[in-house]
């Protein structure tokens, strides 16, 4: 592996500790109530505030119980490379999870599930954004995961940024909706699953979807009120 | 009509209000922006701290892993501190490898941890010359508005104090390694070193904890490390030139906010523990 001479590096190899640990296996098969208590279809409660830091033009921060990330959009600006060009506006998103967020240390380079999570996001949030408002430039989105306890992608598509978005997207575990389209974006199924379940699973997810916009519609409202009663 | 002032003139805009010994945000100019401090936050973090300086935001998080020692240092473990200045925080970073002043900031964490010895490096040995810890110490800004050192340090030494390590035993006939989950030991802290950055505008003024605003403006920066009544370190990267006054200023001043927040971090600690 290429060293890197730009971040202070500990020993060469390192492990975790817990790979000595006694391995504990988690059982699913109880359908009635998971390890943590919640029924089979419950989703965990949610804590979303926008606006949370001051230099973007949009962000968020998103909790989940266990769960935590942050997202901030910038833009829109230049296109850096030319080759980039192009008359549409471009949208780009970095999906990232901090060295601290698993059980497991990640490392600072984005790595390939890194890369796969972030082309998701952006696969569900483009139909979403009004990008032909802004010819010849590009608006990013970064999402950073603060700490990670399953399904973090779900996070990823609640953002909101100034930038007129034509419709606030909600993601669930696989599946992208857009609750007043009543489009789904995105889907994105992994493993072996026969095409009934899939569909099963795809009604519940977008029943989820739509739960999730009342309080995707209550952060954003309440934004809003707050910065108008700021600036009164 | 302020709006365009201040985009026109910055410099102008910001003398008027020094003028009256106030800055823009209503502080004085000795004044800290007020600081939150959250430990303990992302439980998949051995150890972690979110600070919040005002707008600046830093989030430290400590991973612990084990590796062997160096041959010469036997008992030493390893302080690996690393800022990362994303592109998430400010419209001014790119995303991609850190930048020169990330670099610097986990350089001055680095020489922080080595010259305030808040860590005795022995204290991370598991297994003399066979196992020591290697904690990952990583910074991650999510927010910049000015004064990220100061936000860095805080919250560097209240993730480390709130650092407890599960038990690792080596076998000393087989070489293998256990651990045991379940029971945990808090890090040894011996001090609390707190920074204090100030910088300089128009060539003699001295502004304590600048926002982003103000450090664009300024024509020199000083940052004093101390710790108890102690003095740490100073750095001073060029810039305009001061008296040894104006350094006695901020090393007051240092002294006095040190206090403040080992005050902070006593009582977050102690509100957590409950």
């Amino acid at each position: 592996m290429p060293t890197d001479t730009r971040r202070l590096t500990g020993p060469e190899s390192s492990q975790s500790p817990y790979n000595f640990a006694p391995a504990t296996k988690l059982d699913l098969s109880n359908l009635e109530s998971r390890p943590d208590g919640r029924k089979a279809h419950q989703l965990r409660p949610l804590f979303l505030r926008t606006d949370v830091i001051s230099q973007a033009r949009g962000s968020s921060y998103i909790e989940m119980n266990e769960t935590k990330a942050i997202c901030a959009v910038y833009g829109p600006r230049e296109v850096l490379r030319r080759e980039d060009f192009s008359l549409k506006g471009q949208l780009t998103c970095e999906f990232k999870f901090t060295t601290f967020s698993c059980k497991k240390r990640r490392q600072h380079q984005q790595d390939s599930q890194e890369k796969d999570l972030s082309v998701h996001v952006l696969e569900a949030l483009e139909p979403a954004v009004c990008l032909h408002k802004y010819p010849k430039s590009q608006i990013n989105i970064f999402i950073t995961v603060l700490q990670h306890d399953g399904s973090a992608q779900e996070e990823q598509a609640i953002l909101k940024s100034t930038v007129k978005p034509a419709e606030a997207s909600v993601g669930c575990v696989t599946v992208a909706f857009l609750p007043s389209l009543s489009q789904v974006s995105a889907i994105s199924s992994d493993g072996d699953l026969s095409f009934e379940s899939l569909n099963k699973t795809m009604q519940a997810c977008v029943t989820d979807c739509q739960r999730l916009y009342p309080v995707l519609e209550h952060a954003l409202v309440k934004h809003q009120q707050d910065t108008e009663a700021a600036n009164r | 009509m302020a709006e365009q002032f201040k985009m026109a003139q910055p410099k102008e805009y910001f003398k008027k209000f020094l003028e009256n010994d106030i800055r823009p945000d209503n502080r004085e100019l000795g004044e800290f922006r007020p600081t939150v401090l959250n430990i303990g936050c992302v439980s998949t973090a051995e150890g972690s701290a979110l600070v919040k300086l005002g707008n600046t935001t830093v989030m430290c998080g400590v991973k612990a892993e084990v590796a062997q020692p160096d041959a010469d240092k036997p008992k030493d473990g390893f302080l690996v501190p690393n800022v990362e200045l994303s592109a998430l925080c400010s419209p001014s970073f790119r995303p991609g490898p850190p930048g020169e002043q990330a670099q610097v900031l986990s350089q001055n964490m680095a020489d922080l941890l080595q010259t305030s010895k808040c860590i005795n490096l022995e204290d991370l040995c598991i297994c003399p010359g066979k196992l020591v810890w290697v904690l990952h110490i990583d910074l991650v800004c999510l927010d910049y508005d000015g004064n990220v050192m100061d936000a860095c340090t805080l919250a560097l030494i209240s993730a480390l104090k709130n650092t407890s390590l599960p038990a690792v035993t080596v076998d000393e006939d087989t070489g293998d390694i256990k651990t045991d989950p379940t029971s945990l030991s808090n890090l040894p802290v011996s001090c609390c070193p707190v920074s204090t950055s100030f910088i300089i505008f128009d060539h003699n003024v001295l502004l304590v904890d600048p926002t982003n605003e103000e450090e664009r403006l300024a024509t020199g920066a000083v940052t004093v490390v101390v710790e108890g009544e102690n003095l740490v370190s100073i750095y001073k990267p060029g810039g305009s030139a001061l008296t040894d006054d104006q350094i006695e200023t901020c090393i007051d001043r240092a002294v006095e906010r040190s206090r403040e927040a080992s005050k902070l971090i006593k009582e977050t600690l102690y509100s957590i523990d409950r």
